[in-house]
C-alpha cells in the first residue's frame, strides 16, 4: 500500500513560522497601536479644531462688540496705519464728514474736509506728529462746512517684549472726530445774550440813575420837602447798587468764558499798595478807622502781572476790610517769598465764622447770612470770586488767611515775581 | 428865541428816557439840542441842517442805520469832517472802543459809567479843542 507522506516539516521551518507569526503579531500590534494613534491624532485634531473655533467664535464676538461699540460712537472714529491707510472707521464718521464715498486713506478723509487750507495743513501735520512724538494730539476747533469740528489723532503703540527688544512700535494711529457745532452755537448764543442783556439793562439804569443825579444835583434847591428828598437819594443809591449787580453779573460772564484781556508787565507791587492806601484815606479815616502800609525793610522784587487788574483785587479786598470793621486798623504788608510775592490786607474786624469761611470766594456767595442782612446793600457778593478769577490768570493765588471771630481777619493773594 | 450861544448838539439816541436827559443836561447848559431815533433820520437830518453842529453824539445801537455806519457816512462830508463826534454806548465788550476811535470818533463813552454833567463837560471840551484847531489854521 502506497501512502503520501506529508514532507515533515523541518525544525528550520518551524522555527521561520514562529517566527512569522511573531512579527504577525507585533504588527497587529503596531498596526493597533497606530490605529490607536490615528484614533487619538483625529481627537486631537478635533479638539484642537473645537479650540479654534471656538477661539474665531470668541474673536468674532469680539470683533463685534468692537465694531458695534466703535459704530455707536457720535464721533468719528478711524484706525489708520503708519502709511495712513484706514483699517476701521465708523458710521458716524462719514455722517460728520458728509463723506459720500468709503475712505481708503486718512488723506481721503482730510482732502474732505471744507475747512481753510491752512486747517488741512495743521490736521495732516498732527496725525504725523501723534506717530513721530507718539502723543495725543488735540485740535481744539477746526472748520468744515458750517460745522465746527474737534479732532484728536492718537497713537497705537505696542511694546516688544523680548528680552532682546524692549522698545515700542507705533503701528497705526486712531482719529476720533467730534462735532462740536452745536456747543459752538450754544456759546455763541450765550454771548449774545449777555451782549443784549448789558445793552437792555444798562440803558434804563443810565436814564434812572441819570435823572435822579441831575434832580438832586440841578434842583436842590427846589426840593424842599425832606421826605421827596429822601425818596429821590434812595432810588439815587438803589440805582447805583442795581448797576454795580448788573456790572458783577458782566464781569463773571467775561471772565468765566476767558474773554478778558490780562496786560502783564513787570512792576513794583508797592506802588500799587501806595496808590490804593492813598485812594482810599479819605474814605476810611471817615470811618473813624487808619489804613496804613508796612512797607518791607529791602526792596521787593518786581512781579509780572496786570497792574490795574492787581489794584482792583487789592481795592475790592480793602474795601471789604473797611466794610466789616467797626474800631481799630486795616494794614497791608507785602513779602517776598521764594518765586512770588505775598499781599496781605489786615483788619482788626467783625471776623468771619469758620462755617462762613467756606462760603468766601464761592460765586454770589457773602460770608454768611448774618453778613448779608447786615450789609444788603454794599455789595453784590462776586467781589472775591471776581478777585479769584483774575488772580488765576494772572498765575497767582488768593484766599482767607486766617480769622478769628471779634478780632478780625487776615486776607492774602500772591502774584508771580518777573522773571 | 432860542439861546444860540453856544451852538446845536446833535444827539442820535434811540432810547427815548436817555436821549430826553442828555437833551435836558445839554439844554440846562444853554446848548441847543436836535433829535433823531435812529441812524437813517439822523443822516437825513445831519446833512439838511442848515448850521453845522458843534457836536454830535451817536449811540452804537440804532434801528435802521447803527452808528458806525452812520459816523461813516457823515464824516466822509467835508462840512462834518472836523466836528467832534462822541459814541455813546452801554455795550459790556470794551473791544469796539479801538474800533470807533480809529474809524473816526473822538470819544468813546460808556453811557452808565457818566453822568449827564461829565458828558457834556466832556463834549464842551471836545469843542473848545476843534474850534482852537480851526482858528489856529485859519491864522495859518
Amino acid at each position: 500500500m502506497e501512502t503520501t507522506q506529508e514532507p515533515k516539516s523541518s525544525p528550520d521551518s518551524a522555527l521561520l513560522e514562529r517566527e512569522l507569526e511573531h512579527k504577525i503579531e507585533e504588527l497587529r500590534g503596531v498596526r493597533i497601536a497606530m490605529m490607536n494613534l490615528l484614533e487619538d491624532l483625529d481627537t486631537e485634531k478635533k479638539k484642537v479644531e473645537d479650540e479654534v473655533q471656538e477661539k474665531t467664535k470668541e474673536l468674532r464676538k469680539e470683533q463685534a462688540r468692537l465694531l458695534a461699540s466703535i459704530n455707536s460712537l457720535s464721533f468719528g472714529f478711524v484706525i489708520a496705519d503708519t502709511n495712513d491707510k484706514v483699517i476701521v472707521k465708523n458710521a458716524a464718521l462719514s455722517t460728520i464728514l458728509e463723506l459720500t464715498e468709503e475712505p481708503t486713506s486718512v488723506k481721503d478723509i482730510i482732502d474732505s474736509f471744507k475747512g481753510i487750507a491752512s486747517g488741512l495743513d495743521i490736521l495732516t501735520h498732527s496725525c504725523r506728529e501723534c506717530i513721530d512724538l507718539k502723543k495725543v494730539v488735540e485740535l481744539k476747533e477746526i472748520s468744515h462746512g458750517k460745522k465746527y469740528l474737534r479732532v484728536f489723532c492718537t497713537p497705537i503703540i505696542t511694546k516688544n517684549n523680548s528680552i532682546q527688544d524692549t522698545t515700542e512700535e507705533v503701528i497705526g494711529y486712531v482719529v476720533l472726530v467730534e462735532d462740536i457745532t452745536e456747543a459752538k452755537i450754544m456759546e455763541r448764543s450765550r454771548d449774545e445774550f449777555f451782549a443784549v442783556a448789558s445793552h437792555e439793562l444798562r440803558t434804563p439804569l443810565t436814564a434812572i440813575r441819570g435823572n435822579a443825579d441831575m434832580i438832586l444835583d440841578m434842583y436842590a434847591d427846589k426840593i424842599v420837602d425832606k421826605d421827596m428828598k429822601e425818596m429821590l437819594q434812595d432810588i439815587d443809591i438803589s440805582s447805583i447798587r442795581l448797576i454795580s449787580i448788573v456790572n458783577d453779573f458782566l464781569e463773571v460772564s467775561r471772565l468765566e468764558q476767558g474773554r478778558f484781556e490780562i496786560n502783564k508787565e513787570n512792576f513794583n507791587v508797592s506802588d500799587v499798595v501806595e496808590k490804593v492806601v492813598r485812594d482810599l484815606k479819605s474814605m476810611v479815616e471817615q470811618k473813624g478807622l487808619s489804613v496804613a502800609y508796612t512797607a518791607p525793610t529791602s526792596p521787593l522784587p518786581t512781579v509780572f502781572a496786570d497792574k490795574n487788574k492787581t489794584e482792583q483785587i487789592l481795592l475790592n479786598l480793602v474795601g471789604n476790610a473797611v466794610k466789616f470793621t467797626k474800631v481799630g486798623s486795616i494794614t497791608i504788608t507785602t513779602t517776598a517769598m521764594d518765586s512770588f510775592v505775598d499781599v496781605r490786607v489786615i483788619d482788626t474786624g467783625t471776623g468771619i465764622s469758620e462755617h462762613n469761611q467756606a462760603l468766601l470766594f464761592r460765586k454770589f456767595q457773602q460770608a454768611g447770612e448774618q453778613t448779608l442782612a447786615r450789609d444788603v446793600t454794599q455789595s453784590t457778593g462776586l467781589g472775591l470770586y471776581i478777585s479769584k478769577l483774575i488772580i488765576s490768570r494772572m498765575g497767582g493765588t488768593i484766599g482767607l488767611e486766617k480769622s478769628e471771630v471779634g478780632k478780625g481777619s487776615i486776607f492774602a493773594f500772591t502774584l508771580p515775581i518777573s522773571e | 428865541m432860542t439861546d444860540m450861544r453856544k451852538g446845536k448838539i446833535f444827539i442820535a439816541e434811540d432810547n427815548l428816557e436817555v436821549s430826553r436827559m442828555y437833551e435836558r443836561a445839554f439844554r440846562l447848559n444853554e446848548y441847543e439840542v436836535v433829535l433823531a431815533y435812529d441812524g437813517e433820520s439822523a443822516q437825513r437830518d445831519l446833512l439838511a441842517m442848515e448850521e453845522t453842529p458843534a457836536a454830535i453824539l451817536i449811540d452804537i445801537n440804532m434801528p435802521h442805520m447803527n452808528g458806525l455806519d452812520l459816523m461813516l457816512t457823515i464824516r466822509e462830508n467835508s462840512r462834518f469832517k472836523d466836528v467832534p463826534i462822541v459814541v455813546l454806548t452801554n455795550s459790556f465788550y470794551k473791544e469796539d472802543e479801538d474800533r470807533f476811535l480809529s474809524a473816526g470818533a473822538n470819544l468813546y463813552l460808556i453811557k452808565i459809567e457818566h453822568q449827564s454833567k461829565d458828558i457834556v463837560a466832556k463834549v464842551e471840551a471836545l469843542i473848545h479843542t476843534s474850534t482852537g484847531k480851526d482858528r489856529g489854521s485859519v491864522v495859518q
